[in-house]
């Protein structure tokens, strides 16, 4: 069964299309990397996922659960996507762990020393644990994303959504990020990851998706998209960001 | 000599404005020493005042008065409550300013020692003679009203803030005209309306107490003034902190109490700080409804024909008592502001 089903997706700002008539199915445990130039709807794409954007046509179904306007149905789904952030947004006025298992206690009902203990496994996780009572503004970029990323991981997400993750890092420090992103993938964990790390996609997706002007114009697994892209914007895309 | 000294006459320009200021400084001494303490009359000795008049200060009015500037119309043979009540009240308030005891017991416990002050000074049970809340005054019934007008307000001045920011067109209308109302019109206006207006409205019969009215009045309008203080904090929490909260499931109203509200007050201290000193000193406004607060109750001591010449001396010993709790307000934000900052490190 499919984890995310996108049917016949459009969502508009105002007067201007952002997303139109999308067609997407990810199912259990695939990676899918979503690329294209700025502007074309992926980050937008992805936030529909979990609800932090609405549509307007069609409809979207994660985990079996539809995406309406139902309050109840948005928790639902949230509950079971994590997602992680250009920009981190951890909560600068608590402390790592306190990040970490602020959802899980007050969400999900988890007793405050299991999800402590959750909480270390997961820093564990991502190699980060000695910064535990640290608050987020001591740590260096990339050791903030890492904590966001064991942050998504301690409310047991069955989908992982990255909103270029790397973006906003130093470029030292999108190696660390993207090592975790890496294991993340290899245990299992179903992920979209909208990302300009050809690397990575290369490396780890299933799929990758291209996109332009809102719409999924090509996709096909990493090794016959870089390879021998069809749709002449990838091929125009594709020559601009590996010229160098 | 120090770095900052040598930087007072590092220069031509600053060496003559360190100059300039001393000769001020030196000139402004020279003026009021003599008046404030060589010549001043400290004694209670009308004559002697009336000597000095012109030459030196007659601190002897604050020795004649203070009974009444400091109780207002509040019997003096009973003074020792509004003493007690005084020394509880600014205790809870210095017991819910320590950060490490902000938890809700330490509230509730205040929220009862300050109804606690009040029923001290009111009375009629336990053998305590009934005092009518008209008869509150002074010093105690400054710190009532500040109290009152600055803490009481700030659970509904959150609720303002946060309703103008909601997405619920009938809320946010709501809220915004409230606040935009009460800021719109002077504090005396909503005083005269509590006090005058408020029980023609109520049913025939029922008439609230004149300081429950004022006090309504007070928390009313500073908690219009404290929402908007509190909403430019509210806004100044980077969008991407609430889609992070969302993107966890959490609710409207943990995300406000938890991710939105902390990261506001810590912004909005200052300014808010700033609202409470205001309200402090506004409680003097109370005197236009017959109630005697500090202010009000120097006006009284100086109706007395024989010592009303000694009016500026009066003011001053008043102004300096404003001045202690003031600062002490602002002393303690700077403190707040130091241990946030700190905390962000």
């Amino acid at each position: 069964m499919a984890m995310i089903q996108f049917e016949n997706v459009s969502k508009w700002f105002g007067s201007f299309q952002v997303l139109s008539d999308i067609d997407l199915e990810v199912s259990n445990g695939e990676k899918i990397v979503v690329c294209g130039p700025s502007g074309s709807g992926k980050s937008t794409l992805i936030r529909c996922v979990n609800a932090l954007e609405p549509y307007q046509k069609g409809r979207i179904t994660v985990a079996g659960t539809e995406l309406t306007t139902d309050l109840k149905s948005i928790h639902q789904v949230r509950t079971r996507v994590g997602m992680v952030f250009q920009s981190f947004n951890l909560f600068p006025h608590i402390s790592v762990l306190e990040n970490l298992t602020l959802a899980p206690i007050r969400v999900r009902g988890v007793a405050e020393d299991e999800a402590r203990r959750e909480a270390m496994v997961q820093l564990e996780r991502v190699k980060i644990a000695e910064q535990a009572e640290k608050y987020p503004g001591q740590l260096s970029g990339g050791q903030q994303q890492r904590v966001a990323i064991a942050r998504a991981l301690c409310m047991k997400p069955e989908v992982l959504l990255f909103d270029e993750p790397t973006s906003a890092l130093d470029p030292e420090m999108v190696k660390e990020v993207l090592d975790v992103m890496v294991a993340l993938a290899e245990q299992g964990t179903t992920m979209i990851c909208v990302t300009h790390e050809m690397g990575f996609a290369r490396e780890v997706a299933d799929r990758v998706i291209f996109m332009d002007a809102g719409k999924i114009v090509e996709q096909a697994p990493p090794e016959e998209f870089f390879g021998a892209p069809k749709h002449p914007r990838a091929i125009d895309f594709l020559s601009k960001i590996l010229s160098h | 000599m120090s770095e900052s000294f040598k930087a007072l006459f590092k220069g031509r320009l600053n060496t003559a404005i360190t100059v300039s200021l001393l000769i001020f400084f030196a000139w402004l001494a020279s003026e009021l020493l003599p008046w404030g303490l060589f010549n001043a009359v400290f004694a209670v000795d009308l004559n002697a005042c009336r000597e000095a008049r012109g030459e030196g200060a007659c601190w002897g009015v604050v020795g004649e008065k203070w009974k009444l500037i400091i109780f207002g119309r509040y019997p003096f043979e009973e003074a020792w409550r509004p003493v007690v009540a005084s020394i509880l009240m600014v205790g809870a308030c210095i017991a819910i300013s320590q950060r490490q005891l902000w938890r809700p017991s330490t509230f509730m416990i205040a929220g009862l020692v300050l109804t606690g002050s009040v029923a001290l000074m009111v009375g009629g049970f336990a053998g305590l003679s009934y005092v009518p809340t008209e008869r509150l005054g002074g010093l105690a019934l400054t710190l009532l009203l500040a109290i009152l007008g600055n803490i009481l307000s700030l659970p509904l001045a959150v609720l303002l803030a946060l309703g103008r920011t909601s997405d619920l067109p009938f809320i946010r209308t709501v809220c915004t005209s409230f606040i935009e109302i009460i800021r719109g019109v002077p504090l005396i206006t909503v005083l005269f309306m509590a006090s005058f207006m408020f029980p023609l409205f109520m049913p025939s019969g029922t008439n609230p107490d004149v300081l429950l009215r004022v006090a309504a009045g007070i928390i009313i309008f500073s908690a219009a003034y404290q929402a908007e203080v509190i909403r430019g904090g509210i806004n100044s929490v980077p969008k991407g902190q609430i889609e992070a909260a969302q993107a966890l499931g959490m609710g409207y109203w943990l995300i406000q109490t938890r991710i939105v509200l902390p990261q506001a007050f810590r912004v909005v201290v200052p300014p808010l700080v700033n609202s409470f000193i205001a309200i402090f000193k506004d409680t003097s406004l109370v005197t236009i409804v017959s109630m005697y607060e500090l202010f009000g109750s120097l006006r009284l001591a100086l109706g007395d024909p024989e010592w009303r010449a000694f009016y500026i001396e009066g003011f001053i010993f008043v102004a300096l008592i404003y001045w202690v709790f003031c600062s002490a307000m602002s002393r303690y934000a700077r403190g707040l502001e130091r241990d946030f900052a700190a905390a962000r490190r």
